[in-house]
């Protein structure tokens, strides 16, 4: 009997703990949401379309790093892949050329899938699911214009891609790309509205005026201009009279911003401030810097040239008299720091600004002052500013450089220009009488260099004008009084900013495509 | 529980020494550690001191030897039917009170035939014990069971707990470094209370990082981590199919067995382990003297911008300067007293006996180490309790409950502390007179990282019960069930302090300001069960031997991860997670996962007049991780063996070659390594805003694989034993190759895809190679060899990718190729030349950067097409050790004990980066070695000429690599055992004391740049620096 008990005790063991469940090695998930399970709903495909709405930027680096790759800028820090193309070193495997890349594609995919599965359900509003599949087509002409401008020919899935149709596909000319990013982008703008149901949502007006830039870009000049002006023909956008104000919390979501990238405080943040905030505010990075360039391209107020002889250029006093928005954009010696400190970059001030006094102080003597906020100093990393993609006085100027490209110089043209220059804390004297186009040209992009510094622009400027060659070599920085009363000069001695025209102008495809994916071809040079 | 009477009062005393001891042990405030255990040691003298025996017995004594009169220290010496047992001293000498002068003694030994004898009435017994041919009844524990060692027919390593625990370690991997053939363990350093230990069993198998061995501690899966070496009785490496099979689907990277130690029939018995260890940083970079830093900046400077940055005078200056506040050394953190020599301390006491009803062990540890760089530290907690119950003859019940507590506090980040040790505090005062920190000009200091930045605390409880009964049905044929329950409670705690630092020049100007503090507190809880359930039947008659294994098991894991944060707390010593700003700024987030394993397995073992051996295994596998259809996969394996000694015709030379054995297996085992859910399609949480106001969304990020299956290696061994001369010499050989299929591979996808890429099924890896393990020992009257030496050879290579790669990982720092017909992550860069020593060869040659000049590095045009760019890239040498060997050497003399592990590696690079390589080219650490840059005057330089902010010399290429071949002292350990008159008065059994030394000397090139060989993760040498440890211990026997 009590053999029997021992038994029966290593029985009810088995018992106990046996799990006799057919259905034991079925695991599902419950912290992720599985795709079969989802695209039920209005809900769903209105969530799914807010999940691809950062991809109209990756990341505050994707802003900044453009301009200090151009003339107007440079990036601070030379183990950076940016410094690096910015020096000409890079090749296909460089991995900030491997991550633009795929982030576009990353994006392309997400609206791919996005459109495949959206019509799985019978919606309860036929026009919003229009409405959000319009938003998305968006999103991904967006991504086609970065790669067209940056690469050329690129592979243009404009459907869900499976992994085997992945490793065959071919580059699409570049031109076919630029007539899918007009027709989509012409298609969606039918659709969308022209006020947002929600802030931040991509309007008719978005639509028109990424295919202003895109058309613009393509070369494609009379069709940019008839872009543009749909846009101002929408009445809903004005130049916010502030411009020093734009770029701070207080004009966000102003009738200037067409489209931009939203961001807010602890819940979807960027780093904007940590990247470009003068060392003596932020020890820590500072990454990307004005040059010499990029500041003496602002005229006088006046309008002249600094090297006018009559400009009343006072090289004792350089940044006195000059554009206003050299101020807005650009920290100078002497000026006001947002922490009410002067900034002071001399070498030897004894401020974290001084030249050679760090690794992350400025090289040049300047600093970015655009997107820096007070409200974001205290935790540089946690920035809520929305960072603009697209505003107004882009597109009037775009319209401007447009016409004038399409030699088709009327009125219009100036008055576009003027717009911009007029705004009220800008007032600069209006340009008049002008015909000729070469002298146009050369006005219109002046107007855009200091009307959109650091925005992200300039780097695709000068390559689009065919001009990037021309800006190289030597870096120089602000001019001050030394010890000695002598005004010197600072020269970044050593390093070269490079580009070499036959190569250049397009990025090379990412070494690791080529390896994948045997039917894709290398641009020239590289 | 005590049923002999005599034993009361001593174990009575015993248990009395124990609980003190244990209270000392577990004593929070255990602080000053080296005076407890002298306290607690001396207390235990007075104690025992105080036995007197008031009963009238009769006192055995003698000396039990082997055939030739060697005593036999250790021998077991039992009065037969009774608890009542002895062991013999070092000299073989023991004494056992018997109960009855007709007594018998049973005598037992390792690797000897068991004797009894009857007393008849005499006070002195002396012992000769034959040595049992070859270790016949040495057992060996395998898979779900045990068998005699000499009817092996697999390749399997045991190390015995003892070989164990004579290394003064803190993980128990590190005693296994240079002890088992095959088995490679890395270890890569790292903070107090962190283990990042590599073991790799027969080189690395699969693409997709999952490579550690399964590691089962007493039938269940645990972390060997941590473990209280004491614990252990023995431990057993699988090797190859034929053993792993019947771990199936877990087994691919091979097995690690662990039996820990079970309380014994006998006297209860306490021992203590004790020991008070130095640790002190290993490796002390030199830095380049003052005068040559300078000069060497201003070619650098000059080199780059065409200018050098100090005059002559400021030189001179500076480095006869005596103020080293106004002129700081460029960096003084390995000489100064930074790094400082940290304490680790350890006690472990074993309490053990029992009866033939019950039995049990108890074993209380608790380890105490200081980290070598400031505020780190950790300390564990474990107590073991393994009883076993007869509850009747045929049944048995086990019940073992193991509780470890570890609490580690670091640094915030501790790699952070040495990466700015190294990279980014280039002329820093440490501290000002006053007290201010120093920082670099980007507001960096170790010193002020490791005081002021926060607190990094993980905590982590471990439970586990493990339940087990064993019923002998019929005589034969038993049945086992087991359940066990594991259950890891981790908690981290990253507080994050607000703190600012003024310059000691100028107090009002602020050079750090990190202005809002904040906490990050995760808790992850991990659960696992099993269930095994087995049916053994073993059969003899004639000359065959038949063992049967039927088995099923169930394992169920399941982990839950919440982490939470909030910032701005009143101050920084607030430090919980609801005193931080209830506001916007507070977040929390989890996930949860589970995954299950059910599994149907066999054995099968035959022999033969003892001759003649086979074995089948099966293992039948289901795992939830892959969608059904295919979840379930089966593993059969296959092996036999020949005693070629035992036939007949060996007759003539079994004096000399006692055991010789020829043996063969071929068999599958898988890795089911996948993450689970990936043959799912998911959608992920992605944030975003509008106007403000947070929005959900959801998107599938990653590349859905519904066909995802399991991973299968096939593995072939042929292997021989050997032992000559009654065990002097001892040879086992193998030869291995093992083929994964399947792989399970996160295959780089096109980045068109737009998806991440998760794990398939893809390629081929091969494993080939050869071990050799050889025993030598001797003993020439006093002094006693016994040593062993084991070398393993292994080549691995990528066989097939399926039609896709290669790919490439990482970038210039360092960058490594998986492609067909090359090892597994091989290096991959460009070829060099030496440097260009004219214009005119510069200009003859294709150059990475345009603007090269003699002295840059001459990067080959392997193609020849002109132009340097990845096309040119070769693969450059191997990333994982193909050698590895290791020498264990004991000599014993006397008393005295001396032990030597030599380990080491070879055939493989490593690859120096960041501040040791740069040679100053940013504000880093500059070593002496970088010294002899090129010149015009320098041509044959090591490195090239110094360059400012420009890293084209630094592209990863052969220049860069370093050969990782070492060999090092890894342990020497000199052992005393106090003599038996001395122990004697004070009743203790035995008693040894140890000094120990690791890594005390090292042959490597990293010595070059004062480097750990064994640290090569990203070779930046930025992370926890490793120690090298002094013991000082004693084991002593109640």
């Amino acid at each position: 009997m009590k053999y029997l008990r021992h038994r029966l005790l290593i029985i009810f063991m088995i018992a106990i703990f046996a799990n006799c469940d057919d259905n034991f090695l079925d695991t599902p998930p419950n912290d992720r949401i599985v795709s079969e399970f989802f695209w039920n709903s209005d809900n769903d495909a209105i969530m799914a379309s807010n999940a691809l709405y950062p991809f109209l930027l990756q990341d505050a680096m994707n802003f900044a790093m453009w301009d200090a790759m151009s003339d107007i800028g440079h990036v601070t820090l030379q183990w950076r892949q940016e410094s690096i193309i910015e020096r000409g070193f890079h090749n296909a495997a460089s991995p900030t050329i491997a991550r633009i890349w795929s982030f576009a594609y990353e994006g392309i995919q997400g609206v791919n899938i996005f459109l495949a599965n959206v019509d799985d359900f019978v919606p309860a509003s036929p026009s919003l699911i229009e409405r959000l599949k319009a938003e998305m087509r968006v999103i991904r002409a967006k991504q086609y214009i970065d790669l067209a401008m940056l690469f050329g020919d690129v592979p243009m899935p404009t459907s869900e891609l499976t992994l085997e149709e992945s490793l065959v596909l071919t580059r699409t000319p570049v031109s076919e790309v630029w007539d899918f990013i007009s027709s989509e982008l012409t298609s969606a703008a039918a659709v969308l509205p022209t006020t947002a149901s929600q802030t931040g949502r991509i309007t008719k007006g978005a639509a028109l005026g990424l295919k202003t830039r895109a058309l613009l870009y393509a070369g494609r000049y009379n069709e940019a201009a008839e872009a543009a002006k749909e846009v101002i023909d929408l009445g809903v956008y004005h130049l916010y009279p502030s411009y020093e104000n734009l770029f701070t919390y207080d004009a966000q979501n102003s009738s200037e911003v067409i489209l931009d990238r939203q961001y807010t405080q602890n819940v979807n943040q960027s780093n904007i401030y940590d990247l470009t905030t003068p060392n003596s505010l932020w020890p820590q990075t500072n990454d990307f810097v004005p040059t010499k360039l990029g500041v003496d391209i602002y005229k006088m107020a006046n309008g002249k040239d600094i090297i006018d002889p009559s400009s009343g250029f006072d090289p004792n006093n350089p940044y006195s008299g000059r554009d206003p928005r050299l101020g807005y954009n650009i920290f100078t010696i002497g000026s006001v720091l947002p922490n009410g400190l002067i900034y002071d970059s001399r070498p030897g001030s004894g401020t974290g600004d001084a030249v050679g006094s760090s690794e992350n102080s400025t090289f040049s003597g300047f600093n970015v002052k655009k997107y820096l906020t007070p409200e974001d100093s205290s935790n540089p990393n946690n920035c809520g500013i929305n960072l603009i993609l697209l505003r107004y006085a882009d597109v009037l100027l775009m319209y401007a450089e447009a016409k004038v490209e399409a030699n088709d110089i009327d009125q219009s043209v100036l008055d576009a220009i003027n717009e911009v220059r007029s705004r009220p804390d800008v007032n600069m004297p209006a340009i008049s009488g002008l015909s000729d186009q070469a002298e146009l040209r050369q006005i219109v992009r002046d107007e855009r260099v200091v009307e959109l510094a650091f925005e992200g622009l300039r780097y695709f400027d000068i390559k689009r004008w065919k001009i990037a060659e021309n800006l190289t070599g030597t870096i120089f920085g602000m001019t001050y009084e030394n010890n000695d009363g002598n005004l010197t000069t600072i020269e970044l001695t050593g390093f070269n900013k490079a580009f070499n025209k036959d190569r250049d102008y397009l990025w090379p495809i990412p070494f690791n495509e080529l390896v994948l994916n045997p039917n894709l071809t290398q641009n020239p040079g590289w | 529980m005590f049923n002999n009477a005599k034993g009361n009062y001593g174990n009575l005393l015993k248990i009395k020494v124990f609980v003190f001891i244990s209270l000392a042990v577990l004593n929070p405030n255990y602080g000053n550690h080296c005076s407890d255990v002298t306290m607690v040691t001396s207390t235990i003298l007075d104690i025992n001191d105080g036995i007197e025996n008031n009963y009238p017995q009769q006192i055995i004594k003698g000396i039990v030897t082997d055939e030739a009169g060697i005593p036999l220290a250790g021998a077991n010496i039992v009065e037969k039917g009774t608890t009542n047992g002895v062991t013999a001293d070092f000299d073989g000498n023991y004494s056992i009170d018997i109960s009855d002068g007709n007594a018998t003694l049973v005598v037992s030994f390792i690797g000897y035939t068991t004797k009894e004898v009857a007393v008849n009435g005499q006070t002195t017994v002396n012992i000769a014990l034959e040595e049992s041919s070859t270790g016949l009844d040495e057992v060996v524990v395998v898979g779900y069971g045990t068998q005699k060692k000499v009817s092996l027919t697999s390749a399997v390593a045991s190390v015995n707990g003892e070989d164990l625990r004579k290394r003064t370690v803190t993980k128990i991997e590190q005693s296994l470094q240079g002890n088992v053939s095959g088995l490679t363990v890395q270890d890569l350093g790292g903070a107090p209370g962190t283990s990042r230990m590599n073991l790799r069993i027969r080189g690395v198998t699969t693409l997709s990082g999952n490579n550690e061995p399964l590691v089962i501690i007493d039938g269940i899966e645990q972390p060997l981590t941590n473990i209280n070496p004491n614990d252990i009785e023995s431990l057993t490496v699988l090797k190859d199919a034929s053993s792993t099979a019947i771990y199936g689907s877990r087994a691919s990277n091979g097995v690690v067995l662990v039996t820990t130690k079970r309380g014994k029939e006998g006297k209860v018995s306490v021992s203590l382990n004790s020991y008070y260890g130095i640790q002190k940083s290993n490796n002390n970079p030199v830095h380049m003297g003052l005068e040559d830093y300078m000069r060497m900046q201003n070619i650098a400077w000059t080199n780059s911008s065409g200018s050098p940055i100090y005059t002559e005078e400021y030189i001179q200056e500076y480095i006869n300067a005596t103020d080293r506040i106004k002129y700081p050394l460029p960096n003084t953190w390995f000489d100064g007293d930074f790094l400082k020599n940290a304490p680790q301390t350890s006690t472990s006491v074993t309490i053990s006996g029992g009866t033939d009803k019950m039995s049990s062990l108890l074993t209380v540890r608790h380890l105490d180490e200081d980290g070598i760089i400031p505020h780190s530290n950790a300390n564990t907690t474990d107590i073991r309790f393994n009883s076993d119950f007869q509850v009747h003859p045929k049944i048995k019940i086990s019940s073992d409950v193991n509780y470890r507590y570890i609490h580690a506090a670091n640094p915030l980040d501790p790699d952070r502390v040495t990466l700015d040790m190294l990279q980014r505090s280039q002329w820093i005062v440490p501290k000002y007179p006053d007290g201010t920190y120093g920082v670099s000009s980007d507001g960096r200091s170790p010193l002020m990282y490791a005081d002021l930045a926060g607190a990094n605390n993980k905590y982590q409880n471990y439970f586990l019960a493990n339940l087990k009964g064993e019923w002998e049905i019929v005589n034969g044929l038993k049945f086992t069930m087991q359940y066990g329950i594991r259950t890891t409670l981790d908690k981290q705690k990253r507080y994050s302090n607000k703190f600012e630092i003024f310059a000691y020049q100028d107090p009002s100007k602020r050079l750090v300001n990190n202005p809002i503090n904040s906490l990050i507190e995760d808790r992850n809880d991990d659960r696992e069960t099993t269930l095994n359930a087995l049916f053994n039947y073993s059969k003899t008659f004639g000359g065959h031997d038949f063992n049967m294994l039927a088995g099923y098991s169930e394992i169920d894991h399941t982990e839950s991860i919440l982490s939470a944060r909030r910032q701005n707390f009143y101050s920084n010593d607030i430090q919980s997670i609801s005193q931080g700003a209830n506001d916007a700024t507070k977040d929390n987030g989890g996930s949860d996962l589970e995954w299950r394993l059910r599994s149907y397995f066999g054995r099968l073992n035959y022999s033969f007049l003892n001759r003649y051996l086979f074995e089948a295994n099966i293992r039948y596998d289901g795992s939830s991780r892959f969608a059904s259809g295919n979840e379930y996969s089966t593993f059969p394996s296959l092996s036999a063996g020949w005693r070629i000694s035992e036939e007949e015709f060996w007759s003539g030379l079994k004096e000399t070659v006692g055991e010789f054995k020829l043996r063969g297996s071929y068999g599958k085992s898988g890795n089911q390594a996948v993450a689970p859910y990936s043959y799912l399609a998911t959608l992920n949480a992605q944030n975003y805003s509008f106007g403000g106001t947070a929005v959900q969304g959801y998107r599938q990020t990653l590349l859905a694989n519904r066909d995802i299956s399991w991973e299968t290696t096939t593995q072939t061994d042929i292997g021989m034993d050997l032992t000559m001369f009654k065990g002097k010499i001892s040879l086992t050989a193998d030869y291995y190759h093992k083929k994964t299929e399947d792989i399970l591979l996160i295959v780089p996808v096109p980045a068109t895809l737009g998806l991440q890429s998760t794990a398939r099924n893809t390629g081929r890896v091969d494993n080939t190679g050869w071990e050799f393990s050889l025993g030598l020992r001797n003993d020439y009257g006093d002094f006693k060899v016994d040593t062993n030496f084991n070398f393993s050879i292994n080549n691995n290579e990528v066989d097939d990718l399926a039609g896709t790669g290669p790919y490439i990982q990482g970038g210039n720092e360092s960058r490594f190729i998986t492609k067909e017909g090359l090892p597994i992550m091989s290096w991959w860069g460009y070829k060099t030349d030496g440097y260009f020593q004219t214009p005119e060869e510069v200009a003859g040659y294709p150059k990475i950067i345009a603007s090269a000049q003699p002295g840059d590095v001459k990067f080959v045009d392997n193609n020849g097409d002109g132009v340097i760019n990845p096309d040119d890239m070769v693969y450059l040498g191997e990333s994982f050790p193909k050698y590895n060997f290791g020498a264990n050497l004991n000599f014993t003399y006397k008393p005295f004990t001396l032990s030597m592990l030599f380990q080491g590696a070879a055939g493989y690079n490593a690859r120096l980066g960041g501040a040791l390589a740069e040679m100053g080219i940013w504000g880093g650490f500059t070593h002496e070695v970088t010294g002899d840059y090129w010149t015009p005057d320098n041509p044959n330089a090591r490195f090239p000429r110094p360059l400012k902010f420009d890293l084209r010399n630094i592209i990863m290429s052969d220049r860069d690599l370093l050969n990782g071949n070492y060999l090092r002292l890894k342990n020497i350990q000199l052992e005393y055992r106090l003599p038996k008159s001395l122990i004697d008065v004070v009743g203790i059994q035995s008693a040894n004391v140890y000094l120990a030394t690791t890594n005390l000397l090292t042959f490597s090139q990293l010595n070059d740049f004062d480097i750990d060989p064994e640290e090569r993760v990203s070779g930046r040498a930025q992370t926890y620096p490793q120690t090298s440890i002094t013991t000082l211990g004693v084991n002593i026997n109640f």
